[in-house]
């Protein structure tokens, strides 16, 4: 029995196809017959990242050492050891969960990782320290409980976020959970959205004020707001393009004061079209839309959008979501009762900070804190039982790295901390300063330089009491600290108003752990504004800027002052003095401490650092499906060896469709799966202009597919394996034909309406 | 879904320590950095994964391609746990002992390597082990797989424990099926490990 018998009828067999297909491709690159960029970027797609040290080299303290894998030169990607563990990223879209799901995932990071589940910044669940091979059966897993790790990394429109008090909230304008799930479907696996040159992020938040959505740094964020046309109320969103983080942050621009709701759909699509045909393919550093939109300008990218939209034809997903019967809503499992006001000790401290009134009178929103984002499989398991009695399903993870409970009868918090504290999930200070966002860091990023976790955790360690008892000022308690390993803010440093990033300074001939301090970002407005570096500081000596910063904000600010207006009006230099005494380092004689990370004992060295795979491999699409098609001639042969003959000859066929279709995408995006639609462009744009001719076989392996579309199916089993060789010749072919294409000078490939124009 | 003896490679073996000798569990780690140096316990040791911050889980964790180490706290018991996660040859009782004898190993380097910290070490009485099955497809968590399992340990614990007073009971854990096997009074771990290497 495995895991695909055992889960058959409990996966959805659209789901079911792709996972087998990539348990096909993972065998194929075993056997070296697919690229290892190609495979990269497929395994990406499905959220198979790589991993610190899997080019198997470690510098153990001592120098750098080789890591002997037993993979026999085997690569997973470019200079990927195929046997080094790697992180499996798994999309919660708007951080939704439901106590089954989370039960899964606590087996499945049992099984497969470190047993030990990790939320972050985008709402997403992280598994570490997993092998390849396990991903098929772990993707299975997931399946079975409506979970897809598709496009969860790669150059893909990435986990759809929304905040997770939607529906909920006291100040939301309406529930933004169904028009986020509608975009998340409609855009999952678009063949609109396959074809760009970096990740696209999307966001929606019910209301401009709060920090929610965070839509100001998105690819495209969506704040909820009505208009009122003919007395009649109408729902829409004020629509933002082109923000993004990353080591040159953008703001996100207005697009449109109001987008009615029945537009998102298609201006998400035509948005993606555009980015896909004008966005940087080459160089990755300028390919996030957010280039795109400075470089042509607002104006130009908005008209170009809108001309491709107008030319869409009417697709019916768009406003199905809208129709009908709305979707359920979330229902409270238990009455809704007011609190007695008792509880045990500490409850006073955790309700304070980590219970949320909602709107719905007798109801709170509960935040379990969850130190760095981690919690155990047990304490997983163990809250998707708290859940089931306390909610239902009315669970969220949450961008700041943690995991609310919705729905929660006030009259049932004290018996829910009770039950939560003796679990270890009882912790304060949530939304509070104590409450740290980190990035993985250099404990699993290959392109982290400095221990974001390692800080994130000391700094935990030496605040959350204070959290706990109440203690800070209420000027600071509310301030946001977010930790970075690199500039690449994926810890999102720059939206903090205590925000730290890795870096490295080299003192006496040694690398030195340093944070570079930025100030001023404006976690509150949706991202309101992105902080400014104001000097590196040694790692270990960042709590003592923490201390010195917050300790100087509420001795000095002025009445009512936020931290942001401070900053501002004291200065960039002033606030670098204020902790430029700290920047220096003593010598490694006389303190070595300085010359290792938080939480790292090893000699502190930029050795380790790799290649990230954060940006995804730019492969075509023609790449994709022939890779694709191989996979399936891959098929082909085992059925036939099986005897199953008639599904044979229809994977031979379909390889040699897919090749073809993936010539044709190279010109003509839209071509979709009609098999007499490829047939006629494919005989029109490369075999009547012998683009496609070999030098000396000349159309012959083209006719191996006119041959087969025209007379159907084969039946013989004799006949069918001659199909299935001549498949792979066509495919050769097809690869032959892309590798003189890419040779050529670059053309531009048309825009949407000239195509259909033509 | 049924149980498999021979397809159940994946599982895990923890060695409980008296618990007031257990300490503050981030001294563990620059311990398991040095492992990594001097390759001091079997299999290819990559990284040290610091989960201190949590309860209920692995603490200190050597990651290693064959199976991982931890310093361990799950059910706020402390000990030093194996998770196996490649495959081992022979039956599964071998393949137990494969485990047991890596474990025990650890165990006892660590003891060794934490004697000399400020407190005292960390100690292994040496008279319990538990077993936990970590594949829900091999070993589904039914009372036939139960039966199975627990004749195994049965066997496992006679050999371990030089075949006195062996007692297996099973550990509550709801998600997974798991046994401890105990003996009474302590039993030092060189003894223990010339029994199953």
């Amino acid at each position: 029995m495995t895991w695909k018998e055992a889960l058959a009828d409990r996966i959805p067999a659209e789901l079911a196809a792709e996972i087998d297909t990539f348990e096909r491709q993972i065998a194929l690159r075993r056997q070296d017959k697919i690229d290892e960029k190609v495979f990269a970027e497929t395994r990406l797609r499905r959220g198979v990242y790589g991993q610190r040290y899997d080019n198997g080299q470690r510098n153990d303290g001592t120098g750098p050492k080789m890591l002997p894998y037993p993979s026999n030169g085997l690569t997973k990607g470019p200079e990927t050891v195929w046997d080094a563990p790697g992180m499996q990223r798994i999309k919660i879209p708007m951080g939704r969960l439901t106590p089954d799901q989370m039960d899964t995932l606590a087996d499945i990071a049992e099984e497969y990782s470190d047993g030990v589940c990790h939320v972050t910044t985008r709402q997403d669940i992280q598994l570490h320290f997993v092998h390849l091979d396990d991903t098929p059966d772990l993707m299975r897993r997931l399946a079975a409980v409506g979970i897809t790790t598709r496009e969860a990394c790669g150059n893909t429109v990435r986990n759809v976020t929304a905040c997770p008090l939607a529906g909920v909230c006291r100040d939301e304008t309406f529930d933004v959970t169904p028009h986020a799930e509608a975009c998340m479907r409609f855009l999952l696996g678009h063949p609109d959205a396959q074809d760009f040159g970096r990740k696209f992020k999307v966001a929606f938040s019910g209301c401009r004020e709060h920090a929610c959505g965070l839509v100001s740094m998105h690819d495209l964020g969506l704040i909820a707001v009505t208009r009122s046309e003919n007395g009649v109320e109408r729902h829409g969103f004020e629509t933002y393009v082109g923000g993004g983080l990353g080591a040159v942050p953008h703001q996100a621009r207005l697009f449109d004061k109001f987008l009615p709701v029945e537009e998102l759909l298609p201006i998400a699509q035509a948005i993606s079209r555009v980015f896909a045909r004008l966005g940087e393919k080459r160089n990755r550093a300028r390919a996030r839309i957010k280039f795109l939109v400075a470089h042509l300008g607002l104006d130009e990218f908005k008209r170009l959008v809108l001309e491709e939209r107008a030319a869409l034809p009417d697709d019916p997903r768009w406003t199905a979501h809208l129709s009908g019967e709305p979707p359920e809503a979330e229902q409270p499992l238990r009455p809704a009762a007011a609190a007695d006001g008792s509880g045990s000790n500490g409850f006073g401290g955790w309700a304070r900070t980590n219970v949320y009134r909602q709107r719905q009178t007798g109801y709170a929103t509960v935040t379990v804190a969850l130190p760095l984002g981690d919690l155990t499989a047990r304490q997983m398991r163990r809250l998707a039982s708290l859940a089931r009695r306390y909610v239902g399903g009315a669970v969220r993870a949450t961008v700041e790295q943690n995991i609310v409970l919705r729905w929660v009868s006030e009259a049932d918090l004290p018996a829910l901390y009770r039950e939560l504290s003796a679990v270890g999930l009882g912790g304060a200070g949530a939304g509070t300063l104590a409450d740290i966002t980190a990035c993985p860091g250099t404990d699993t990023c290959k392109l982290g330089i400095a221990s974001s976790r390692g800080l994130a955790a000391e700094l935990t360690s030496r605040l959350s009491e204070r959290a706990a008892a109440g203690a800070f000022d209420p000027a600071v308690e509310g301030l946001r600290i977010k930790t970075s390993g690199c500039f690449n803010s994926c810890g999102q440093h720059h939206i903090a108003d205590l925000g730290f990033y890795g870096v490295s300074r080299n003192i006496g001939g040694y690398a030195v752990p340093h944070f570079q301090v930025v100030l001023g970002g404006k976690w509150l407005d949706n991202a309101g504004a992105y902080g400014l570096a104001s000097g590196a500081v040694p790692s270990k000596r960042i709590p003592e800027v923490v201390e010195r910063i917050t300790g100087r904000f509420v001795a000095e600010r002025r009445e009512d002052e936020s931290f942001q207006d401070y900053t501002r009006r004291i200065g960039k230099r002033a606030l670098r003095e204020m902790f430029a005494d700290l920047a220096a380092v003593p010598s490694h004689d006389d303190d070595p401490s300085f010359y290792s990370d938080w939480g790292d004992p090893r000699e502190f060295t930029l050795g380790d650092m790799g290649v990230g795979e954060c940006a995804g491999e730019v492969v075509s699409l023609t790449e994709f499906d022939l890779a694709a098609a191989e996979a399936r001639i891959f098929e082909a042969q085992s059925r036939l060896e099986e005897q199953a003959v008639a599904q044979a000859d229809e994977l031979a066929y379909g390889a040699m469709l897919l090749g073809a279709r993936g010539l044709i995408k190279s010109e003509f995006i839209d071509i979709g799966d009609d098999p007499d639609a490829i047939v006629r462009e494919f005989r029109t744009r490369f075999f009547d202009t012998q683009v496609f001719f070999d030098k000396y076989a000349g159309g012959k392996f083209a006719m191996y597919l006119f041959r087969r579309h025209e007379s159907g199916p084969r039946l013989a089993p004799d006949a069918v394996h001659h199909l299935i060789e001549e498949a792979q010749l066509f495919l050769e072919a097809c690869h032959a034909c892309q590798a003189r294409l890419a040779a050529r000078p670059a053309a531009g490939v048309p825009a949407a309406a000239e195509e259909r124009a033509r | 879904m049924a149980y498999h003896a021979a397809a159940l490679q994946r599982f895990s073996l923890k060695i409980f320590a008296e618990p007031a000798s257990a300490g503050v569990p981030s001294t563990i780690i620059p311990v398991f950095h040095r492992w990594i140096q001097e390759g001091a316990v079997p299999g290819l040791l990559i990284d040290v994964a610091d989960y201190t911050h949590l309860v209920d889980g692995p603490s200190v964790l050597l990651i290693a391609h064959e199976a991982n180490y931890a310093l361990d706290e799950t059910g706020g018991r402390p000990g030093l746990s194996y998770t196996r996660k490649q495959p081992l040859e022979g039956t599964f009782g071998e393949r137990l002992a494969v485990a047991a004898a890596a474990l025990i190993a650890a165990a006892r380097r660590l003891e060794h390597d934490t004697s000399r910290m400020t407190g005292g070490g960390i100690v292994f009485p040496g008279n319990e082990i538990a077993f936990a099955a970590n594949d829900r497809l091999a070993a589904p968590r039914t009372a036939d797989t139960e039966t199975a399992l627990r004749d195994a340990l049965v066997a496992f614990g006679g050999r371990l424990f030089g075949g006195s007073n062996v007692e297996v009971q099973p550990l509550d854990d709801p998600a997974r099926l798991g046994l401890t096997v105990k003996t009474v009074g302590a039993v030092p771990l060189a003894t223990l490990l010339s029994r199953v290497e």
